[in-house]
């Protein structure tokens, strides 16, 4: 994923700060893309994926006053596109066990299965990781989100999220733990479905 | 507690990175862009903006606090009730108890025996029962 230029941005975002509509608009169009792309990755449906980004783009421009400029608008945006997510999935955003994770992977590879000649192993790995992500606390996920997807520094997730960088690192390393473990008991209930 | 290997995590990191890459970029969407701004325009038009409306809604409420002490200590000041015809104006001789009984014939004799001012004295205490305290007859000096 290419960085936002958010320096390009500058002008456009020190208008929209001071109640430029306009200046906003053009800003959004730039970046609309970008964001419906992640909220895809998130939500995989499109319908769900606009709904999102329409609900991101009302609370930055309510929020936007609030934006200092001290991390990039792309990672700032890109939190308040991980917390409406979170808001939109309200109870569901609970932490699915393992099981239900391999149970639905299993029936996307049938599914998969059925409809094409061939299965993709990449396609299926990523979507394995993608439910993983999704099965992480939402302090531990939006850090993993923020570092590889939106491409942010460790001092910059601190400064958008509001916590020491030394939290981010601490939060960065045990969501990669949970990860790689939950990797080895799926790969393990894998091998004992087999 | 284990020694943390940043290693062993290098794996994940990889696959974190690869499936960043495979994140969709679709084309932009004018009908999603011009309903969300028509969406935040409608919200921004005729509605008092929001952080308008606390200090407004705090101002009424104090003034409505105020005015209503203000009412409270007008209808319990004591010129008022006096002035309200609703309620009986107890310096009425009429609806004033004779707690002070009169003197005797006796008390009089001895009263004019002592002098004028123990006879009026005693005239006045006797008069009170009768005519309410505020009453001009005794306030005005007599001829």
């Amino acid at each position: 994923m290419s960085a936002t230029p958010s320096e390009q941005h500058a002008d456009l975002i020190a208008l929209a700060r001071g109640g430029d509509l306009e200046a906003f608009s053009r800003l959004m169009e730039e970046l609309q893309a970008q964001l419906m792309g992640q909220a895809l990755a998130f939500c995989g449906d499109h319908q769900r994926a606009q709904d999102l980004v329409q609900e991101t783009m009302i609370a930055a421009w309510k929020s936007l006053p609030r934006f200092d400029g001290s991390c990039r608008f792309f990672t700032w945006l890109y939190v308040i596109l991980l917390r409406q997510h979170r808001r939109a999935l309200g109870w569901f955003s609970r932490r699915l066990p393992l099981a239900t994770l391999e149970q639905q992977a299993s029936a996307n590879r049938a599914e998969a299965a059925t409809t094409s000649e061939a299965p993709n192993p990449e396609a299926a790995e990523a979507e394995l990781l993608r439910a993983m992500l999704a099965a992480l606390p939402a302090r531990h996920r939006e850090v993993v989100r923020l570092r590889f997807y939106a491409e942010a520094g460790e001092a910059e997730i601190a400064t958008a999220l509001g916590i020491s960088t030394g939290t981010v690192k601490s939060r960065l390393h045990h969501a990669l733990t949970k990860l790689r473990r939950m990797k080895e008991k799926m790969n393990h209930l894998r091998g004992g479905a087999h | 507690m284990s020694t943390p290997n940043p290693d062993a995590d290098q794996p994940m990191r990889d696959a974190l990175q690869r499936d960043a890459t495979q994140v969709p970029k679709p084309d932009f969407d004018p009908q999603l862009h011009y309903s969300t701004m028509r969406r935040i325009r409608e919200r921004e038009g005729p509605s008092v903006p929001q952080w308008n409306l606390i200090p407004l809604f705090t101002s009424a409420v104090v003034v409505a606090l105020l005015a209503s002490i203000a009412f409270w200590q007008m209808r319990s000041s004591p010129e008022n009730k006096i002035a309200t015809p609703s309620q009986p104006d107890r310096s009425l001789p009429t609806t004033v108890p004779p707690t002070v009984s009169r003197a005797s014939l006796l008390a009089y004799q001895t009263a004019a025996n002592e002098g004028d001012a123990a006879l009026f004295a005693l005239l006045d205490r006797d008069a009170t029962s009768l005519l309410p305290a505020s009453d001009p007859v005794f306030t005005t000096p007599l001829p």
